[in-house]
C-alpha cells in the first residue's frame, strides 16, 4: 500500500514498460558447422530493427551459425541498466552487448579493445562508413563494430516538391519556406514531421538540430570538419544553451511548430514516420533505417516518392547528419577463452552478406560501402545509397550527441525544458536559460568543474 | 515467571520468520533508499560518495520536483474524484435487480484486468491526433481535432480519463459489495422516520457506507499517486510538464538519468508525503475511530 | 383514540396468500400479543399496521381512521424491529434523536425539547449511561433497549414490537418481559407485540391472538387462552408444557362413552357425554394437561400401560413423554428419579380437565 516497495516497483514497471517488451529466445542447437561450431553465444540486444530481424529469422540464423544464439532483447532504459549491472559482475553474463553510439563515453571503461582482432582477422574496416567506424573509436581503442549505425537524415516527398516547384531543402531557411508552401496545400497535409514529444525524443531533436546549426550542446573541441568526440575532457562539459547557435536552433524549432501536424507535441520516433508514410506531412526528420516503414509497405502513400538529404544546415551551420545506432561490443569481464568466439560472431553478424540479409527483413541500414552498391539491397531500400553518399561526402558525424555519461540527462533536461517553449508555456529564451542552468548544475554535481 | 519467559521465547521464535520477511521486504528497501539518498551516486560510475543532505537540498530548490508534486496532487484529486463519483453511481445502478445485470457487471469490471501499460498504449492510440479513433470521430462530426495529449489544458485530464476508465470499475465493485451488505431493516426504520429517498440516501446510506467509502478513496489515492504507466505510454510528462507526475519524474531521474541519490531522495520524500497524508486522512476522516 | 383494527384484511405475496380476510382488534391502551409459529403471518399482519406493507384487501384502522394509504411516518406509531435496525453509524443519543430530527417532524420537535425527551427515555430504559456510545459497542440487551427507546421517543400512541426480546438470552428475556409490562403500565401505549414464544405472550399480554397458518385461532386474555384453548392448535401451542393433544377412538358402550387408551377403556366424564347425545363421532382430539397424567404402581387396579418415550429435566421437575397406544402423552414428575427410554410404566389419566376437539376441524367442543 505504501511506498516501501517504491524502488522495486518502479523497476518492475520499467521492466514491463519499455516498449517492445522483453523476449528471450533459446532454441535447440543446430548442426555443428558454421561460426559457432555447436557452441552457444549470448547477446544482450536492443529492441531495434536489426535485432528484431534476428529474432524473426532466429531459426535460420542458428542454422547458419551451427550453434545456439541466445538473444536477450531489451528496451532502451532496461538495456542500459543491464549493461551497467553486468559490468559490475565478476564474469559477464553476455558474450556480446549492443551499444548505442553516444553510450561509448559511458561504457568505455569496461569494453574490450577490438583493434587487435580487427587486424588479426583481416576485417576490411575501410568498407565501413568512416563516421560509423570512428564512432566507436575512443581513447585510441576500437570499442565496437557497427551493426546498425544509421544517421538521422531528412526525407522529403519529391512529388510534392516538384508539383510546387520547390528546391530540395538543404538549409533551414529552405525547409521553412517549403513547409510554409506545402502546409495545408492538400487536405490533411502538414509541412514537416519531427520528434516534438517531451523528454528524450525532443532532447535528441535539439542536440541534432543544434549540431546542424553549427555547435554541439557542450563545449567540445572543434577539429577539422567538426568536433572531437573521441576526446572529451572535463572542461568540454560546459553546456552551450545560451549561445547564439542555441537561439537560432530555438527560433527554427518554434517556426517549425507552425507547419507541424497536430499532435506534434507528442510525436516521436515511429509516429512521425507513420504520419509521413500515409502522406500526413511533406517532409520529416528520420532515422534512415526507419524508411523501411514505408519503403517496404505497399499501401504507404509515400512509398517510392521520397528523396533524402542530410540535416538541413542552419544559418551558420553545416549539412551534417547525426550518426546514431548500434554497435556490437565485447564486455571486458568476459573470460579470455570466450572472446575469440565472441569476435567470430561479431565478424559474422557484421559481414556484408549478413547486412544484405537484414535488409530483406525490414532493416534499411547498411553501414558498409560494399553493401550499399548491391543492386538488390538498393531496390529494397532506396535510402541506402543516399546514406552511403552522405557518408562519403562527410555529411555524417557523431559529435552532435556527445558520448558522455550525462548524455541521457542532457536529453532529458533539454527535452523537458524546451517542451515548455514549444507548448507555449514559456518563452524560448527562458526555456534555454533554464535548460542551461539545469545542465550546468548537472555537470557540477558530476564534478566536472 | 519462568514459565512465561519460556513461553515468550517460544512465541518470539515462532514469529521471527515473519519479522524477518517484513524486515527484508519492507524495512530494508526503505533504509536502503534513505542510505542512497544521502549519497551522490550515478549508477555504473564508481562507488557512492557521501553527500549528507545535498540531495534533499537540491530537491528543495528543484522547481521540477515542486511542479511534479503539484501535478501529482492535481492528478490524484481529479482521478479519484471522477472514479469515485462515477463508480459510486454505477454501483447503485448495478444494484438494481434486473435480468442480465450480473453479466453487465462482470463486463464492467474487465478494465481492471488489463495491464496498466496496455491500457496506456490503448489510450495513447485512442487519443492520438493522427491515428486516434476519438479525433477521427470528432472530425467526422465536423469539429476541430482536440490535442488530447498535447494541449496544455487538456492532457492531464486525458490521463485522468484513462485512469478512470481502468479504475472506476474497482470503485464500483467495492461500493457494490458494500451496498449489498447494508442491513435492510435499517431502511425500514428510515421509512418509519419518514425519510424520502433523497434523505435516506444522505442520512442513512452514505453514513453507513462511510467506512467503505473512506477505504476505497484511500486505496485509490495511494494507488493513483503511484501511477506511472499511463504517463509513460501516453505523454512522457508532456506537454510542457503538465502531466509530469512524481513517479514519472522519479523514473526519469532514477532510471533514465541514473542519478540514484537524487531519485532516492525523491522516493524518500514521496514516502514521507504519502505516509503523512494517509495518517492525516485516517485520523481526521477517521476510519475505525467510529466503530470501536 | 388509538385502537388498532384489522378489518377483513388479506395479504398475498405474488401468488402465495399469507392470510385472507382477517379481523382483529387491539383496543386502545391494551397490550396485544400476536402469537404463532414462524411463518404464520403474524409479522406480516403487524407490518400492515406499520405501513411497511399494504393490504391487498380490507382496511387497517388506527384510532378509527383508515390508514391504508398513509405512509408509515404519518401513522403516529413507534416500532421496534426484530434485529433492532439501529443506525449503526450513530451513537445511542443520535439514534434516539434521529426520529425527532427527521425532516417530516422538524416542527413537532423544537431543539429545546429534544434533549430533555432523550434524557427522559434514556432514564426510563436505564440506558442514560450509554448515551454517547457508538451502537456497535453495545450488547444485544442494550441495543434492544435503545431500539425500544427509539420506538418510544416520540411518545406514540401505538407501539409495534416485532419479536423484541427473542434474541436476548434467557435471563435478559425474563427481565425484559417484566420491564415491558412495567412500561406499559406506566405509558398505556396501545401495543402490538409479535412473538413465537408463548411464555412471553402469556407473561406480558393483556390479549393474546394466536395465529396459525394465516388464520387467527383464538383471541383472548392469557388466562382464557391458556385455560380454554379454542382449538386443538392453541391447546398444543400454549402452555409450558402445553396440553398433549391426542387422537383417540371413541366407543359407546351401555349409554356411556369410553375412550380407548391403548386397550384400556376410560369413561368420558358425564359432562362431556351430553355433547354427544345424538351422534357419536368415530374419533376425538383430546387435550390432556400434563398435570392430569399420573404414574401409578404397576400393581394398581386398571393401569394404562405406557412406555417412556423420552425424558428431560426442566427446571426442578422431570418431564416425560409417555407412549400410550399410538399417542404420546406429556407427564410432569414432581419427584426426580431415574427413567430410561423404553421403561415400562403404568399410568392413570384424569379426564375431568380434558378438552375435547372435533377431530376434523380442530374446534373445541364446548360444554
Amino acid at each position: 500500500m505504501h511506498f516501501e516497495n517504491k524502488q522495486s516497483w518502479i523497476k518492475k514497471a520499467a521492466a514491463m514498460a519499455v516498449a517492445g517488451a522483453v523476449s528471450s529466445i533459446a532454441v535447440a542447437p543446430a548442426s555443428a558447422e558454421g561460426v559457432l561450431n555447436g557452441e552457444t553465444i549470448r547477446i544482450l540486444a536492443i529492441g531495434d530493427p536489426v535485432f528484431q530481424v534476428m529474432q524473426r529469422i532466429h531459426g535460420d540464423l542458428e542454422e547458419m551459425a551451427g550453434g545456439t544464439i541466445e538473444l536477450d532483447v531489451r528496451g532502451f532504459d532496461v538495456l542500459r541498466q543491464q549493461v551497467l549491472l553486468n559490468a559490475q559482475n565478476d564474469v559477464s553474463n553476455y558474450d556480446l552487448i549492443s551499444v548505442d553510439l553516444p553510450q561509448f563515453g559511458e561504457y568505455k571503461g569496461f569494453l574490450v579493445d577490438l583493434a587487435g582482432y580487427v587486424e588479426s582477422s583481416g576485417m576490411d574496416w575501410q568498407d565501413f562508413h568512416e563516421a560509423a567506424w570512428t564512432g566507436a573509436y575512443h581513447d585510441q581503442m576500437q570499442l565496437g563494430i557497427p551493426i546498425q549505425p544509421h544517421p538521422e537524415i531528412f526525407a522529403y516527398r519529391v512529388d510534392l516538391f516538384e508539383e510546387a516547384g520547390l528546391e530540395p531543402p538543404r538549409t533551414t531557411e529552405q525547409v521553412l519556406a517549403a513547409a510554409k508552401a506545402l502546409h495545408g496545400s492538400k487536405d490533411g497535409l502538414s509541412g514537416i514531421c519531427w520528434n516534438g514529444a517531451r523528454g528524450t525524443p525532443l532532447g535528441q531533436t535539439i542536440t541534432m538540430v543544434m549540431g546542424s546549426h553549427g555547435l554541439p550542446v557542450i563545449a567540445m573541441d572543434a577539429i577539422e570538419g567538426g568536433f572531437d568526440l573521441g576526446n572529451v575532457r572535463p572542461e568540454n562539459m560546459h553546456p552551450q544553451m545560451e549561445s547564439d547557435t542555441a537561439s537560432e536552433m530555438a527560433a527554427y524549432l518554434m517556426e517549425l511548430m507552425k507547419f507541424s501536424p497536430p499532435g506534434i507535441l507528442n510525436m516521436a520516433w515511429d509516429e512521425r514516420v507513420r504520419v509521413f508514410a500515409q502522406g500526413g506531412c511533406a517532409m520529416t526528420y528520420i532515422w534512415s533505417g526507419r524508411s523501411a516503414i514505408y519503403e517496404l509497405d505497399e499501401d504507404a502513400e509515400a512509398r517510392g516518392k521520397v528523396s533524402y538529404l542530410p540535416h538541413p544546415a542552419g544559418p551558420n551551420g553545416l549539412n551534417v547528419s547525426t550518426l546514431g545506432g548500434w554497435f556490437l561490443s565485447i564486455p571486458d569481464n568476459l573470460p579470455e577463452d570466450r572472446r575469440d568466439l565472441a569476435w567470430s560472431v561479431t565478424e559474422w553478424l557484421t559481414s556484408p552478406e549478413m547486412m544484405a540479409e537484414y535488409t530483406k527483413h525490414g532493416n534499411c541500414v547498411a553501414p558498409r560501402h560494399s553493401v550499399s552498391v548491391d543492386e538488390e539491397v538498393v531496390a529494397r531500400c532506396p535510402v541506402i545509397p543516399f546514406v552511403d553518399a552522405m557518408a562519403t561526402n562527410g555529411e555524417i558525424a557523431g559529435w552532435q550527441r556527445p558520448p558522455v555519461p550525462e548524455i541521457q540527462q542532457i536529453f532529458d533536461i533539454l527535452g523537458a525544458e524546451f517542451h515548455e517553449a514549444l507548448a507555449g508555456a514559456e518563452s524560448p529564451e527562458d526555456a534555454l536559460k533554464e535548460a542551461q542552468r539545469q545542465l550546468d548544475r548537472t555537470m557540477r554535481r558530476a564534478g566536472y568543474y | 515467571m519462568k514459565y512465561f519467559r519460556e513461553k515468550r521465547r517460544i512465541a518470539f521464535a515462532m514469529i521471527s520468520p515473519s519479522i524477518l520477511v517484513i524486515v527484508a521486504i519492507n524495512i530494508f528497501p526503505i533504509l536502503f533508499a534513505v542510505y542512497i539518498s544521502l549519497h551522490l551516486w550515478s549508477f555504473g560510475r564508481g562507488v557512492p560518495r557521501f553527500a549528507g543532505f545535498l540531495n534533499y537540498e537540491e530537491l528543495y530548490y528543484d522547481g521540477r520536483f515542486g511542479d511534479a508534486v503539484l501535478t501529482s496532487a492535481k492528478f490524484v484529486f481529479f482521478a479519484v474524484l471522477l472514479e469515485f463519483v462515477v463508480g459510486f453511481a454505477l454501483a447503485f445502478l448495478f444494484n438494481v435487480k434486473v435480468r442480465g445485470m450480473a453479466t453487465l457487471r462482470q463486463i464492467a469490471v474487465l478494465p481492471i484486468m488489463v495491464m496498466p501499460i496496455v491500457a496506456g498504449l490503448v489510450w495513447f492510440y485512442m487519443f492520438n491526433e493522427n491515428f486516434g479513433v476519438i479525433n477521427w470521430l470528432i472530425t467526422l462530426l465536423g469539429s476541430e481535432k482536440v490535442g488530447f495529449l498535447t494541449d496544455l489544458d487538456v492532457a492531464l485530464f486525458s490521463i485522468v480519463l484513462a485512469d478512470a476508465w481502468q479504475w472506476t470499475p474497482f470503485v464500483m465493485l467495492v461500493m457494490f459489495a458494500a451496498l449489498q451488505s447494508l442491513p435492510e431493516y435499517v431502511y425500514e426504520a428510515a421509512k418509519m422516520d419518514g425519510l424520502n429517498a433523497w434523505q435516506t440516501f444522505w442520512r442513512v446510506t452514505i453514513p453507513m457506507l462511510r467506512p467503505s467509502i473512506m477505504i476505497v478513496i484511500l486505496l485509490r489515492i495511494v494507488d493513483s499517486f503511484k501511477m506511472i504507466e499511463l504517463v509513460f505510454m501516453m505523454t512522457q510528462g508532456g506537454p510542457a510538464g503538465r502531466t509530469e507526475v512524481l513517479p514519472w519524474y522519479l523514473y526519469v531521474t532514477g532510471f533514465q538519468a541514473l542519478d540514484l541519490g537524487f531519485a532516492a531522495a525523491m522516493a524518500v520524500s514521496m514516502l514521507i508525503l504519502v505516509t503523512i497524508f494517509t495518517q492525516l486522512f485516517l485520523s481526521r476522516v477517521g476510519i475505525g475511530n467510529d466503530n470501536k | 383514540m388509538s385502537e388498532v383494527r384489522f378489518s377483513e384484511v388479506s395479504k398475498r405475496f405474488g401468488g402465495a396468500s399469507v392470510f385472507e380476510r382477517i379481523d382483529l382488534t387491539c383496543p386502545e391502551h391494551k397490550y396485544l400479543c400476536l402469537l404463532g409459529p414462524s411463518g404464520c403471518g403474524k409479522t406480516t399482519l403487524m407490518r400492515l399496521a406499520a405501513g411497511l406493507e399494504s393490504p391487498d384487501e380490507g382496511d387497517v384502522m388506527i384510532g378509527g381512521r383508515r390508514v391504508n394509504d398513509l405512509p408509515p411516518a404519518d401513522r403516529n406509531i413507534g416500532m421496534a424491529f426484530q434485529n433492532y435496525a439501529l443506525y449503526p453509524m450513530l451513537s445511542v443519543r443520535e439514534n434516539l434523536t434521529f426520529p425527532l430530527r427527521a425532516p417530516v417532524r422538524r416542527r413537532a420537535w423544537p431543539e429545546s425539547k429534544i434533549n430533555s425527551r432523550v434524557d427522559d427515555i434514556a432514564q426510563l430504559l436505564r440506558i442514560d449511561w450509554l448515551l454517547d456510545r457508538p451502537i456497535a459497542t453495545l450488547s444485544g440487551g442494550q441495543q434492544q433497549r435503545v431500539a425500544l427507546g427509539r420506538a418510544l421517543i416520540r411518545n406514540p400512541p401505538v407501539l409495534l414490537l416485532d419479536e423484541p426480546i427473542t434474541h436476548l438470552d434467557a435471563r435478559l428475556r425474563y427481565e425484559m418481559r417484566a420491564e415491558l409490562k412495567t412500561l406499559h403500565a406506566k405509558l398505556h401505549t396501545t401495543t402490538i407485540h409479535v412473538t413465537h414464544d408463548q411464555q412471553e405472550a402469556l407473561a406480558v399480554a393483556d390479549l393474546i391472538a394466536v395465529m396459525n397458518a394465516g388464520r387467527i385461532e383464538q383471541v383472548g386474555p392469557p388466562v382464557e387462552v391458556y385455560r380454554n384453548p379454542n382449538t386443538a392448535f392453541v391447546a398444543g401451542f400454549v402452555g409450558d408444557p402445553p396440553m398433549s393433544v391426542v387422537r383417540m377412538p371413541l366407543r359407546a358402550t351401555e349409554g356411556c362413552l369410553q375412550i380407548d387408551f391403548g386397550g384400556r377403556l376410560l369413561d368420558l366424564p358425564e359432562k362431556f357425554s351430553q355433547a354427544f347425545v345424538n351422534t357419536v363421532p368415530p374419533a376425538l382430539l383430546i387435550g390432556i394437561r400434563p398435570s392430569s397424567v399420573n404414574l401409578v404402581p404397576s400393581g394398581s387396579p386398571a393401569p394404562i400401560p405406557a412406555r417412556v418415550y423420552s425424558h428431560e429435566m426442566v427446571g426442578r421437575e422431570l418431564q416425560l413423554m409417555l407412549s400410550v397406544g399410538d399417542s404420546l402423552l406429556r407427564y410432569r414428575s414432581p419427584d426426580i428419579r431415574h427413567f430410561a427410554v423404553g421403561d415400562e410404566v403404568a399410568c392413570d389419566v384424569n379426564l375431568d380437565n380434558a378438552r375435547l376437539f372435533d377431530a376434523e376441524t380442530g374446534v373445541a367442543i364446548i360444554i
